[in-house]
């Protein structure tokens, strides 16, 4: 497939809104503005652009929503948290290529009725931040920002608000909340965010990948960009691939690209010839699952169907040395570490569950563990506030059903059989 | 809105509105289990023990935060909700001490109570605990993190209805603690809502350590808290006559607090308990006291009394109740005075302040009370606070305001000459210059009119009443005013535009208005404020105006006045005189009597020779107490009652003890009408009696014998007060009740003039006076005397709690006036005026505006009272002395 | 009590006219001051509180409440190394035992020489460019033993 959203990557200066221009930028807006927001509402919705932020929602139903609460002022907020361990494919459009969001944000907004805007920027990316600010003022001095758009009727102000290292607000609510200036955590539903969003008006949260597609949706019709891909799961998508491969990094692919096509022939296949033992296919919050499923399409139905989730894309390669109890471990670490801390079964169960997988790593697990990990997965998962501690189980149930026999191995031996230790962290 | 039908455990329940599983379930009878959801409380859904069933859905969810539709089948105690349950109480458990044995919760813990239920007694987890050493910063609480369920409710209720926002979640996951900022708990003031909030043991009453289990107390009464004139219900627990402590209402539904409390209330609850208490009559013999016993002390007063009554007449007898005594006491006295000794000299201590408050609504309306009631402040779009820090002096009425800004978006005028705590909630602050209150009032009418935001339509209806006041307000153009009171034209303006525009919009006043020159003209204003901007007779809306004590507005209402009988009839009126005088059987005095200031002026010029002190601590309460105490010591006889040996009853010729609240039945009316019940918690201490009983034995004594319980005593005011006609111990069970009661609807009034003003009687002219800037060259300093948060008179001296916070009188005093004298904090400074001085720390607070000192009122070594005067407004004969002019210098 | 500078206060100011409310500014007040000051001390937390005008234990709660708010004080250098799954996989534990025993700390820890602090820390995007660290906001990647002590050397 020919690269559609990283199409400019390579250009040097991209980042400077005159050679964006120059490759075509902005052209969207004309052609938005010369229709009506509706029809540009409609448009999307045509072409099935469903959410990348994780929970590939239909973008176009989210917006409607919101469009229908008569409340104004309305909020787009591009989630820029990008927090989802294994997860970089929003960087290019943060670092390099931003005025490809910033231009998918402008039109968006214009279909939504919105006036304001955020960019909720993960506090790691430094560089993005200041990349940013650069070009949404470079885009305000040409009047593609702030009031009456390129001599429209539509305003629309756009300020990017920088995270400072929290997993949890990277989940649209907890994000607002944050963005509001408080601990970044879940919202209770209802009043949903179409009514009661930011400052409690009617908000649209769109991942940034998600809303990059939109200019191109625009330019060249839904028709077009709906052909892209697979029918329930259209357009292009940029996998980030990462763990044991010869050529990990950023692919961007029609969806429904087979698991073997991303290991083999995009990363190159499994570096120093080694075997594959397993994958986690859309970031740490999804199921591992085993070569058996390599001939699997990458779209959201099929990992449904196996078991899993495509997350965000991003696919985790493990070979056959991987140690899955130390990757569990890490993954539980990870969760440990940023758990809000609001509801019970998340807070008390990732830090057990931390406990026991670190136990068992360094010598002291018993079987009688696998069952307490697996109650407490169960507690966690069916009693849990957000879907944090939802993504929290999954390394653990999946690895208890693939890989339960290392889980055995590590009590048995009484330690790591390859000789890892957990660490305290401190 | 539709009802919605919905079947909980196989019960049908039918739901006027839409509401959360908890809440409906509880309809039912049926509890499901939760430590995180708080009716008050933005629902936080963070414990996950209120997990149940929905059919139809394949994981349990949440019961607080799910709102029930209809048509919706809820199952709380399925197995699978048992198994949620388990699983999270195992968690919840993991790292909990398991101290029960030593906890005061034990008994009365939400935790226990479901571990017990759901059983989680053994564990499967061997790491190790977390441990948390327990924090002491707070000196009234103890939080112990260990025990902590997370479930943020302290934090919540801090910054939801407090206010106050002391306490956050701190740090993220398992390191997550409820604290305030760096252990500094400096901002709290000690409300206790944590405390009572605390579903587990993480927050305990120091004063309450170890003192008591759930089953070890053996009477509980409910009451009303003794301490300000919000009338707050509270619960005391005893235990042997003694008090344990107090609870708050855990309904979160009645009186007027509906299950708050102020640091007053929740611990200033154990002077009853004090061995200072006064357990025999004592009666002076050669300038000391003797103990003597019921009978004799009796009698020697009656006969005292009327040696003196038949030497010099009734009239040289004058009686003075304070702001503790019930309705039924004050009533009492008032009527022993007018029957057995035949004249009216009966005042009550409202005569401090509220009852110019009282006169103007009066006055303005037709009825002398506040127009609304506290909660209803609440629903305010806008709430003028003036000479009033709520926060301070009336803490529920500040926590319904805090409601009005915190949920409603009300905008807070702050307006005040001196430090006031409701500031930091306010869009507006006007800090006008002692003494020019009244043009500040003055000068927002004239803003009113001079943009037409006045009501025009009432104003159709009522010209005469409007041009009266429009030309009133003519002078005080916000120029002048501005001059005036210091404070900038342009805020005069925007203030009266956000008053006037919001609607509805209320007005909350007290001593910084009533306690000064003028305070029944500058009352006034504020009525006529309220008044033609359409807001009285509007839930709300109206004038609140603020009693400092749980008994003034009450002993105001049955009479204890010199120139009204109970019901404010006038003592002037022959009818009255003569309908009352049928009742009583005899025939009543016609002169009116003289106000409190005015006897003890009069006992200084030998003029009064006897006086019957109830529960008033007059040598330490009223301004100059150099004079005062010269003057009293003059009396031929005094009687005091009172619970301690107090300054003034060290200067009597008997002193009766007597009971406290705590001790004793009868009833207190609050600052919103609102008559509320008493109840006993314990026998009475030592030796003690209920005021009641002493004046009755007195009275019998004199020739007049008169019921003394309570209840009766209440049938009778019923008949004889018309406003409180129809009350009765009956129709207060369950909350109390506003006056003027309706039988038949079985109602209070909670709102006056609702049908529209009937009595806005043009029929005064009293003018607000002109503001004498109070400060000069001698005394630059103006003293702003007013209570303190934790201290409130003779019994807060007496109790622990308050006196581990603040133990000590502080000057406060403006970061640049102490830097301009060189005065560090924590350094002695001499506050000086024309009476006397007095010497105190000063604390440096830059909440207290420049050119002001700020006293607290109630400490027994630092009395504010050796730097006033006495000094009589014409109109309500109020001492003036909230603000006194005075120098300071580093001692 | 710390006083925040002109400078940052005027940039507080400038960011509160972004957002319909004024809380939303906190965040950048405590990016800000921690810029100004190297570490958010709870006096910094307080200055910050004031100048946003939120209170001071909301403000704390709040930093407390991020991993990238330092609320000790950190060396010139803060080495952020990523240990999260990606980057585990590709020897992310060899490079962090490899560090401390160049820099003689712990994790967690600074030097004494207040020259470098290390700091373990969740994935930072560079995943596919693993095992990947940022030092002072630069960004290193594909790490060795070898580039790590070229790195730091010159640091
Ligand atoms: C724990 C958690 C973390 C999340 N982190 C991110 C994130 O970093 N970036 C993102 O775009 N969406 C993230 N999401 C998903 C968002 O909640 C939300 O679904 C998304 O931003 C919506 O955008 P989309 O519809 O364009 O995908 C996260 C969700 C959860 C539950
Ligand atoms: S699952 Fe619970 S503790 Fe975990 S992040 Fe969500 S709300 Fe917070
Ligand atoms: S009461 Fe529902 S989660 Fe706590």
């Amino acid at each position: 497939m020919d690269r559609i959203l990283l199409k400019n990557v390579d250009v040097p200066n991209i980042h400077d809104i005159d050679v964006y221009m120059a490759h075509g930028g902005y052209i969207s807006l004309d052609k938005a503005f010369a229709m009506d927001p509706k029809d540009v509402l409609e448009e999307v919705k045509r072409s099935g652009l469903r959410g990348r932020g994780g929970a590939w929602f239909p973008a176009g139903m989210k917006w409607q929503f919101c469009v229908e609460v008569p409340k104004f002022p309305k909020y787009l907020i591009a989630n820029a948290d990008e927090g989802e361990p294994g997860t970089f494919k929003d960087r290019p459009f943060l670092e390099t290529d931003p005025h490809q969001l910033i231009e998918g944000m402008i039109v968006s907004a214009y279909a939504i009725g919105a006036s304001g805007g955020y960019i909720y920027l993960r506090g790691e990316y430094p560089d993005g931040y200041r990349t940013l600010n650069t070009a949404i003022k470079q885009a305000y001095d040409r009047n593609l920002l702030g009031k009456n758009i390129k001599g429209t009727d539509f305003s629309f102000d756009l300020t990017v608000h920088r995270g400072a290292g929290a997993y949890i607000c990277g989940e649209a609510s907890a994000l607002i909340e944050s963005l509001e200036g408080k601990r970044g955590q879940f919202r209770v539903r209802p009043p949903y965010m179409a009514t009661h969003g930011a400052f409690a008006m009617p908000t649209v949260v769109n991942n940034v990948e998600t809303l990059v597609n939109v200019s191109h949706i625009i330019n060249h019709g839904a028709d077009w960009w709906g052909s892209i891909g697979t029918k329930e799961s259209p357009g292009p998508k940029v996998f980030g691939i990462s763990g044991h491969l010869n050529r990990p990094g950023l692919y961007e692919e029609a969806m429904g690209v087979t698991l073997r096509e991303l290991i083999y022939e995009r990363g190159g296949g499994i570096r120093g010839g080694k075997k594959l033992k397993g994958v986690i296919p859309g970031g740490v919050s999804t199921s591992m699952l085993t070569p058996d499923f390599l001939d699997m399409k990458m779209d959201v139905k099929s990992l449904q169907d196996a078991g899993s989730a495509i997350g965000s894309g991003a696919l985790m390669v493990m070979d056959e040395d991987t140690c899955i109890v130390h990757i569990v471990w890490r993954a539980m670490a990870f969760f440990q570490h940023e758990s809000c801390g609001r509801c019970t079964p998340c807070r008390e169960g990732t830090d057990w569950m931390l406990q026991i997988l670190a136990r068992m790593e360094n010598g002291g697990g018993r079987m009688e563990d696998l069952d307490i990990l697996a109650d407490v997965c169960h507690t966690i998962h069916h009693n849990c506030f957000c879907p944090l501690g939802e993504g929290a189980v999954m390394p653990v149930l999946s690895s208890l059903k693939y890989f339960r026999h290392e889980y055995e191995e590590h009590i048995k031996a009484g330690k790591c059989p390859k000789g890892l230790r957990a660490r305290v962290r401190h | 809105m539709k009802t919605i039908n919905v079947v909980i455990n196989g019960i049908p329940v039918q739901l006027e509105r839409p509401m959360n599983i908890v809440e409906a379930a509880k309809r039912v009878g049926i509890h499901v289990p939760h430590f995180c959801y708080h009716k008050e409380l933005t629902i936080y859904a963070g414990c996950r023990i209120c997990m149940v069933e929905v059919k139809g859905k394949p994981r349990p969810v949440a019961g607080c935060s799910t709102i029930m539709s209809d048509g919706m089948e809820v199952f709380t105690e399925s197995e699978k909700v048992i198994a949620a349950r388990k699983g999270v109480l195992e968690l919840q458990l993991l790292h909990h001490p398991l101290d029960c044995p030593v906890c005061d919760k034990g008994g009365e813990c939400a935790l226990q109570d479901y571990a017990f239920k759901y059983g989680a007694a053994q564990t499967r987890f061997i790491e190790n605990k977390r441990l948390i050493p327990v924090n002491y910063n707070n000196p009234l609480l103890e939080r112990n993190m260990e025990r902590c369920v997370s479930c943020k409710r302290c934090v919540r209720i801090c910054a939801e209805i407090q206010g106050d926002w002391v306490l956050s979640d701190m740090n993220r996951g398992s390191r997550v603690t409820m604290e305030s900022f760096c252990g500094d708990e400096s901002e709290c003031v000690h409300c206790g809502h944590c405390l009572s909030n605390c579903p587990v043991g993480a927050i305990q009453s120091r004063l309450y350590k170890h003192v008591g289990r759930p089953w070890y107390v053996d009477t509980e009464a409910e009451t009303i808290c003794p301490y300000c004139a919000d009338g707050c219900t509270m619960t005391l627990q005893t235990r042997e006559d003694k008090v344990l402590r107090v609870v708050s209402d855990e309904t979160y539904s009645k009186g007027a607090n509906r299950g708050s409390l102020c640091v007053r209330g929740r611990f200033g609850y154990d002077f009853p308990n004090s061995n200072e208490r006064l357990t025999t009559p004592l009666v002076k013999k050669d300038g000391y006291f003797v103990e003597s016993n019921w009978d004799e002390a009796v009698a020697h007063v009656a006969k005292r009394l009327s040696e003196i009554k038949s030497a010099a007449g009734p009239d040289a007898i004058g009686a003075v109740i304070g702001g503790r005594n019930t309705n039924e006491e004050a009533y009492l006295l008032q009527k022993f005075m007018r029957t057995a000794v035949g004249t009216n000299n009966i005042d009550n201590m409202a005569r401090m302040g509220h009852i110019n408050a009282l006169n103007a609504l009066e006055a303005a309306f037709g009825v002398a009370g506040s127009t609304n009631q506290i909660k209803d402040i609440a629903q305010a779009k806008a709430v003028l606070l003036i000479g009033n820090d709520a926060a301070t002096e009336n803490p529920i009425t500040g926590l319904a305001i805090k409601k009005a800004v915190l949920k409603g978006g009300a905008k807070l005028i702050v307006a005040d000459a001196g430090r006031n705590m409701m500031t930091k909630h306010s869009s507006q602050r006007l800090t006008y210059r002692a003494g020019s209150e009244g043009e500040l009032v003055m000068g927002l009418i004239n803003a009113v009119f001079a943009t037409n935001m006045h009501d025009a339509d009432l104003e159709a209806k009522n010209t005469s009443v409007f041009d009266k006041v429009r030309a009133k307000a003519g002078k005080y153009t916000p120029a002048y005013v501005s001059e005036k009171t210091g404070i900038p034209a342009e805020d005069i303006k925007r203030a009266a535009t956000v008053f006037a525009n919001a609607k509805p919009a209320t007005i909350v006043f007290g001593k910084g208005i009533t306690a000064t020159a003028d305070g029944f003209g500058k009352s006034l204003a504020l009525a006529d404020l309220a008044f033609i901007t359409g807001n009285v007779g509007k839930p709300g809306g109206g004038i609140n105006p603020m009693a400092s004590k749980a008994g003034e507005q009450g002993a105001c209402d049955v009479g204890a006045l010199p120139d009204r009988l109970p019901g404010y009839r006038k003592v002037s009126s022959a009818e009255d005189r003569k309908r009352l005088g049928g009742l009583w059987k005899s025939e009543l005095p016609e002169n009116p009597g003289m106000t409190v200031g005015e006897m003890v002026e009069a006992a200084g010029a030998g003029k009064l020779q006897a006086m019957y002190v109830v529960g008033a601590n007059l040598a330490y309460e009223l301004p100059d107490t150099k004079n005062t105490v010269e003057y009293l010591k003059k009396l031929k006889f005094l009687v005091v009652h009172d619970i301690f040996m107090s300054e003034t009853a060290q200067l009597a010729d008997v002193v009766f003890p007597a009971a406290t609240f705590a001790e004793k039945s009868g009833t207190f009316t609050n600052s919103e009408r609102r008559v509320q019940r008493i109840a006993p918690a314990m026998k009475l201490q030592g030796g003690a009696r209920p005021d009641g009983e002493i004046i009755a034995a007195v009275s019998a004594k004199m020739g007049r014998p008169m019921d003394w319980e309570p209840a009766v005593v209440m049938e009778k005011i019923s008949v004889s007060t018309p406003i409180y006609a129809g009350i009765t111990y009956d129709t207060l069970a369950g909350g109390g009740v506003q006056w003027p009661y309706y039988e038949e609807m079985k109602s209070g009034t909670a709102v006056l003039h609702a049908e529209g003003v009937t009595g806005r009687a043009d029929n005064t002219d009293a003018g607000v006076g002109e503001g004498a800037a109070l400060a000069g060259k001698v005394f630059p300093f103006v003293a702003d005397i007013t209570v303190s948060l934790y201290h409130s008179g003779t019994t807060t001296r007496r109790t622990r709690g308050p006196n581990m916070v603040v133990g000590k009188a502080l000057a406060g005093m403006n970061p640049s006036d102490a830097s301009g004298l060189g005065i560090a904090d924590g350094d002695t400074v001499v506050v000086r005026s024309s009476t006397g001085e007095l010497r105190l720390p000063a604390s440096i607070d830059k909440a207290v505006p420049s050119g002001v000192v700020h006293i607290p009122a109630h400490f027994a070594d630092v009395c504010a009272g050796t730097i006033t005067g006495l000094v009589l407004d014409p109109a309500g004969k109020t001492p003036v002395a909230r603000y006194w002019p005075v120098a300071v210098t580093k001692a | 009590m710390i006083k925040l500078s002109d400078k940052t206060i005027a940039a507080i100011e400038e960011n509160a006219t972004r957002y319909p409310d004024r809380n939303s500014v906190l965040m950048f007040g405590l990016w800000k001051a921690q810029e100004e000051l190297g570490h958010l001390s709870p006096e910094a937390i307080e200055a910050v509180a004031e100048a946003v005008r939120v209170p001071r234990a909301k403000a704390q709660g709040v930093a407390t409440y991020h991993s990238l708010y330092w609320k000790k004080p950190v060396g010139e250098n803060v080495i952020m190394l990523c240990t999260n799954v990606a980057c585990t996989l590709m020897g992310a534990e060899t490079i962090l035992e490899h560090i401390e025993n160049r820099l003689g700390i712990k994790e967690g820890h600074t030097t004494p020489d207040g020259k470098f602090t290390l700091q373990e820390v969740e994935c930072i995007g560079s995943c596919g460019y693993g095992p990947a660290m940022v030092i002072n906001e630069t960004f290193y990647f594909d790490l060795t033993i070898n580039k790590i002590d070229d790195i730091l050397a010159k640091l």
